[in-house]
């Protein structure tokens, strides 16, 4: 005879309490009081009472002897062999240890590709501007030197040999932190 | 539960004698349930070193939110799920009652069971072993890991909600549809009133 259950509604979760003496005492008078007049539920009851009964017969079983043998040498295993470089990057934790290859990989890749692009950017931008600055630092000292140049020419001109007024006009740029 | 913590702890600290320890307490449960789930030896034996492997590389993560008889129950319940998707081999793991009994190079018919027989007295017969076992390896996994983890490894409700990370309310309905299922599938064992 097949049982309906829907004619109890929550039996379920009642009858497995009952079953396994998980009710508390006034469920267990109540659904014992219900059980009595009910023919489905009682006969549910005794069902799967017998099924748990079964259930539990079935004899233990253990592992083999060799299992802390086996299971060292699988250890030693693991231990031993360290994973890739390109593997031990950093991945949130809930990254399974499964799926981290097919995680570490494109990782890995756009990590080289963010890295390659920084690179150029470093490499390239700074040296444009510092040859700028040097170009333009070494003109003004170009000419710095071109006119002191001709001011040494215009003044050793109309000078004998030996007069040094125009060289203290020189030092006296020297005193005053020129670039000499 | 507190030998639990204090095995943890040594583990976390590189102590080797703490994880033999746990695996000679916790072994022979969890090979007794992943026997159970995926129905053979060999896979029970397999992950359940699995598991223990699990634990080894992880124990550092370990945190005492669960216990640690939830968090290896959890590792296996996981692992045997994981099993069954990979290989799909419900061949072997759903034998129909009806189905006739390979010995040696020959076919058999199974026994049909005595029905004046009464439950307690064919208990240690291997042949309602076997049919038992196709009885269960015929119910979702889910409902084959609770049933399993409450009638056969005598887990608590709450213990059970824990491993499988789900509310009370569904632990029990797990069971009841798990042993309904059964119930139907081992009705022969069953009518003997």
């Amino acid at each position: 005879m097949e049982t309906k259950l829907i004619t109890c509604p929550n039996a379920e979760q009642t009858i497995v309490g009952y079953i396994d003496g998980n009710l508390s005492t006034d469920d267990r008078i109540s659904f014992e009081r219900h059980m009595a007049s009910c023919q489905v539920c009682r006969t549910i009851e005794r069902e799967l009472r017998m099924t748990q009964t079964l259930l539990r017969t079935l004899p233990s079983v253990e592992p083999r002897q060799d299992f802390e043998a086996r299971l060292a040498a699988r250890i030693a295993d693991v231990k031993l062999k360290p994973s890739p470089w390109w593997m031990r990057v950093w991945l949130p934790s809930y990254v399974k240890p499964a799926r981290r290859r097919h995680v570490a990989i494109p990782v890995v890749a756009v990590a080289s590709v963010v890295a390659s692009l920084g690179f150029v950017y470093v490499s390239r931008v700074p040296t444009v501007k510092t040859g700028a600055v040097q170009t333009a630092a070494a003109s003004d000292e170009t000419a710095v030197l071109s006119e002191l140049a001709n001011q040494h020419h215009a003044a050793s001109a109309t000078q004998s040999l030996g007069d040094t007024s125009g060289v203290v006009v020189v030092a006296s740029d020297m005193a005053t932190g020129g670039s000499w | 539960m507190h030998q639990d913590a204090e095995l943890i702890a040594r583990c976390q600290r590189a102590d080797a004698s703490a994880f033999d320890a746990i695996v000679a307490r916790y072994k022979t449960k969890i090979y007794h349930y992943l026997y159970r789930m995926t129905g053979n030896a060999e896979d029970a034996d397999d992950l359940t070193q699995e598991v223990f492997i699990r634990m080894y590389t992880n124990i550092g993560k370990f945190r005492a939110e669960a216990s640690l008889s939830t968090w290896l129950f959890r590792i296996a319940g996981n692992l045997a799920v994981d099993r069954f998707r990979r290989t799909k081999n419900s061949r072997r793991l759903v034998t129909s009652l009806d189905a006739p009994i390979q010995v040696g190079e020959e076919e058999a018919s199974r026994d049909v069971p005595d029905m004046s027989m009464a439950p307690e007295v064919l208990v240690g017969r291997r042949e309602l072993a076997d049919h038992i076992e196709s009885a269960l390896a015929k119910l979702p996994a889910k409902l084959r890991s609770a049933v399993i983890l409450f009638d056969v490894e005598g887990m608590s409700y709450d213990e059970i909600a824990g491993v499988e990370g789900i509310p009370l309310g569904t632990v029990k309905s797990r069971i009841f549809n798990a042993r309904v299922a059964l119930r139907d599938s081992l009705r022969p064992y069953l009518e003997t009133e």
